[in-house]
């Protein structure tokens, strides 16, 4: 599964608690800061209450008992009542004042008049008892006499200290329960942060691909369900995943076994037809033999005919078989290319030599323009090309000829093969590649071939990675190329002379030495020497024969000498001679005429091969091959 | 040099080897035509082939199918040379691997003919091998040999004994080549060449290049 890149959402770390955080905290702070403010307000306007209270219930009290000591004129009893009072309700000054508010009596610090705002002032008149009584019967009636009025002054300093402590206290309650808040937030949200992060972490991995992963969670409630249905949902599509793989695996196993089976297959009907076409060939080529030599029996004009009619069959199935058999064993892999450094013009002779008459059947010019190049390849294959290609070219053009000639271009030799025939047109010019493919041969007459011609040469050029190239139009002729590496001619083989023997490396430089005493002989076996490319030293007896070996400082591969020789010798001893002159056992031949027994015997004990005359060429080099060879690898 | 088969009296005896029956029929019909009395003998498989052989030293001509059963087919043809060395054999297969020609031919063959050949070119084949050459399929297109240059040309050697290849090599002599020189135009090697220059002094009678350079120009000129 590809992994999707995963997107981090900035903050996404910190957001959920900040909320939550946020949630707990802010509410809790409003309304701890609301409570308090309440609670603190009412608690102080109640103590400012109470502090009027004080004053007022201070100057009741005073306003009840002083009457008796004004009446009486006691000042000493006001001054102790007064006093008495002060200290009782806590008060800062006390003064009772005349009805023309003159000072009668204080007691307790005096005090200036701004300082109001530290202090609560509270007067009462003081009243007779009677007035006090009718003021009562009948308020605002008339002004009961009034003996005085009391004054008590009272500091708010104890407010003060009391408002400050309240706050202090009411500070302290709201950050003790914001910290409660908070640390409950903080492990609230921490637990609930960690258990999204989990599942998130597990979506993740769900997404890179990691189709095991899950998440463990022990919550229940909304979290848990949320993780329980994610858990379900990795091991739906874990299954699902599972089970694709399995089938994918099945059908690329039913892939591979059936693609296995077809290249079986069509290398077994590659390898049976090739085995097939092979044995099949083989009556084919007897069949062949078989009318050559009826034909020479044939006395009348219509036999012959018949005859004539039969080999073109014959010779017409040996084509087709000979190319069906390349297809499949190309097919099968049953050819190798050997590649090699060679020039190309012998190649260019032969194909001119081959095809010139076919060409001149169709009274077409088959010109093949020399090329001095040397090319790094299949030279067998190369051959096969081109000449698949020239046949083709001449079987598809009715006048004007074929050219085949070789460019260079860089490292490559284009060679191309240029007809003036009837084309190839251009929807066509792949398939004409292909087997049994023909064009212009709706009638499917088999001397045409069976169309494989085009198939070998592309067949064989991809098994030399060589390109091959067409360019036709119909009307215009067609021109197939192939390009080959050019190579390097320092490393070309030295092929043998113009008859086409190679000379094999075992007798590159092999010598043999004959012995004969009749000068004709000699000459005769030098001139076939000469064409078997083997170094022939003549001599006339052991003498001459030594002579010429010390000159020439080489030592024979083979003597062979004629057992007769004029003189007391004779071949045998000639060969003993020599043989201990080079202290080797030189193979020899002995070469007679005789058939007296006693020299057949004799020639026997020696132990040497014999040969009759006259020397029947095949023979002598058939032994002169075994003994070389035989030669070469003693040393 | 075919004199021993072109004699009348004598017979031409040939082995021919092979597995498929209308083959050794159909050969048989060309190898009839090599002389006027043939004797062909039959064999199917190696152990015939060599059972056949043994009976009849005297063959001139062994014809033999490269695939029989008994031996792998090169293992074969060595065996058999090695058992019979101077017997000529040839092989005839159905395969034209230029490989197995070269193999064929280094096992001891003198020569290789392809089944698909036509009957002239089988006869040729044979004809050729018998005069002393290696066939291979090469020269089935029925070119023959190219003719040295007749020994006419350098007068004054005519009866020297020297072979057409001689002549040309003191030709190129005359010209001042080096061995090396005429090992490449003759294509040929170049101890075969110093051989044919020995030969060459020989029939002038000197002893080293510089004589024998002068000597041919004043024959060429004289």
């Amino acid at each position: 599964m590809k992994a999707i890149p995963s997107v981090r959402q900035p903050g996404r770390d910190g957001s959920i608690r900040r909320h939550i955080l946020l949630i707990a905290l802010l509410p809790a702070l409003l309304t701890a800061f609301a409570m308090v403010a309440y609670f603190t307000s009412r608690t102080l306007s109640q103590a400012e209450a109470a502090l009027q209270a004080r004053a007022s219930q201070a100057t009741r009290h005073l306003a009840g008992v002083l009457p008796y000591g004004l009446i009486t004129g006691d000042l000493a009893m006001v001054r102790e009542q007064l006093a008495s009072e002060l200290h009782d309700s806590r008060l800062v000054s006390v003064r009772v004042l005349d009805a023309q508010e003159r000072v009668i009596e204080a007691v307790g610090e005096t005090l200036r008049v701004e300082d109001d705002g530290q202090y609560v002032r509270h007067r009462r008149g003081i009243m007779l008892p009677a007035a006090e009584v009718a003021e009562l019967v009948d308020p605002g009636g008339v002004a009961a006499p009034r003996l005085g009025t009391v004054e008590v002054t009272l500091t708010r300093d104890g407010l003060r200290d009391f408002r400050r402590t309240t706050f202090l206290h009411a500070a302290l309650l709201m950050t003790a329960a914001l910290a409660l808040s908070a640390a409950l937030a903080w492990r609230l949200s921490r637990r609930l942060a960690g258990q999204l992060g989990q599942i998130g972490e597990a979506v993740e991995r769900l997404a890179q691909g990691d189709l095991a992963a899950r998440v463990r969670l022990g919550a229940d409630g909304e979290i848990g369900q949320l993780a329980h249905g994610i858990n379900r949902m990795a091991e739906a599509l874990q299954a699902h995943r599972t089970e694709l793989e399995l089938r994918i695996l099945d059908a690329v196993a039913d892939l591979a076994a059936k693609k296995d089976m077809a290249e079986r297959a069509n290398l077994a009907k590659s390898r049976f037809f090739a085995a097939a076409s092979h044995d099949l060939r083989q009556p084919l080529h007897a069949l062949s033999l078989f009318v050559a030599a009826l034909k020479t029996r044939a006395r009348d004009p219509e036999t012959q005919d018949l005859i004539e009619s039969i080999e073109a069959s014959t010779a017409a199935m040996e084509l087709l078989f000979a190319a069906l058999l390349d297809i499949s064993r190309l097919d099968a892999g049953a050819i190798e290319a050997h590649h090699e450094h060679f020039a190309l013009q012998p190649l260019f002779d032969i194909l001119s030599k081959q095809f010139g008459a076919l060409a001149g059947e169709k009274h077409l010019k088959l010109r093949i323009r020399p090329c001095n190049a040397v090319i790094h390849s299949d030279p067998l294959l190369i051959e096969r090309i081109l000449a698949n290609l020239i046949t083709n070219a001449i079987r598809y053009t009715d006048d004007g000829g074929v050219v085949v000639g070789c460019r260079r271009r860089g490292r490559m030799l284009r060679i191309s093969v240029i007809d003036s025939g009837r084309g190839i047109p251009p929807e066509q010019q792949k398939s004409v590649f292909q087997e049994f493919v023909q064009l212009h041969n709706p009638a499917r007459d088999r001397s045409k071939g069976l169309g494989l011609g085009l198939a070998i040469v592309a067949r064989l050029a991809r098994l030399l990675d060589h390109r091959i190239d067409l360019v036709s139009r119909p009307g215009r002729g067609s021109n197939f190329s192939i390009d080959v590496p050019l190579g390097d001619p320092a490393r070309v083989r030295v092929r043998g002379d113009a008859t086409g023997e190679v000379v094999e490396p075992v007798f590159a430089d092999a010598m043999v030495l004959l012995v004969d005493d009749e000068a004709a002989i000699l000459h005769a076996m030098a001139e076939l020497f000469d064409s078997w490319n083997i170094g022939l030293v003549t001599a006339r007896n052991a003498d001459e024969a030594e002579q010429w070996l010390d000159t020439l400082e080489r030592t024979p591969d083979v003597i062979v000498s004629d057992y007769r020789l004029p003189g007391d010798t004779d071949g045998i001893a000639v060969i003993a001679r020599l043989r201990e002159k080079f202290g080797r056992a030189i193979p020899a031949i002995l070469v007679t005429g005789d058939t007296a027994p006693e020299s057949l015997q004799r020639i026997a004990q020696a132990g040497l091969p014999l040969l009759h005359k006259p020397l029947r060429p095949a023979k002598l080099r058939a032994l002169l091959t075994h003994l070389i060879q035989q030669s070469r690898t003693m040393q | 040099m075919n004199a021993r088969t072109s004699q009348p009296g004598t017979v031409f005896k040939v082995v021919l080897a092979d597995d498929h029956p209308l083959i050794r029929e159909g050969v048989r019909r060309v190898v009839a035509q090599l002389a006027p009395r043939t004797v062909i003998l039959d064999a199917h498989d190696y152990p015939s082939l060599f059972a056949q052989s043994a009976l009849h030293p005297e063959l001139d001509l062994a014809l033999v199918d490269l695939n029989m059963p008994g031996f792998v087919g090169i293992q074969g043809i060595a065996q058999y040379r090695n058992r019979f060395p101077d017997i000529p054999l040839v092989v005839l297969s159905a395969s034209e691997a230029q490989q197995d020609v070269r193999q064929v031919i280094r096992a001891g063959a003198l020569g290789y003919i392809p089944k698909s050949s036509s009957t002239e070119v089988m006869l040729h084949a044979l004809r050729q091998v018998l005069a002393g050459c290696v066939f291979m399929p090469r020269c089935n297109d029925g070119s023959t040999p190219p003719v040295p240059t007749p020994a006419a040309e350098i007068p004054g050697l005519q009866d020297k004994g020297l072979t057409a290849r001689q002549f040309e090599v003191a030709r190129l002599l005359a010209r001042g080549c080096t061995n090396k020189t005429i090992a490449e135009l003759l294509s040929l090697s170049e101890a075969t060449v110093k051989i044919h220059v020995a030969a060459v002094f020989r029939a002038l009678g000197v002893g080293n290049r510089a004589e024998a350079v002068l000597s041919l120009q004043r024959l060429t000129q004289g």
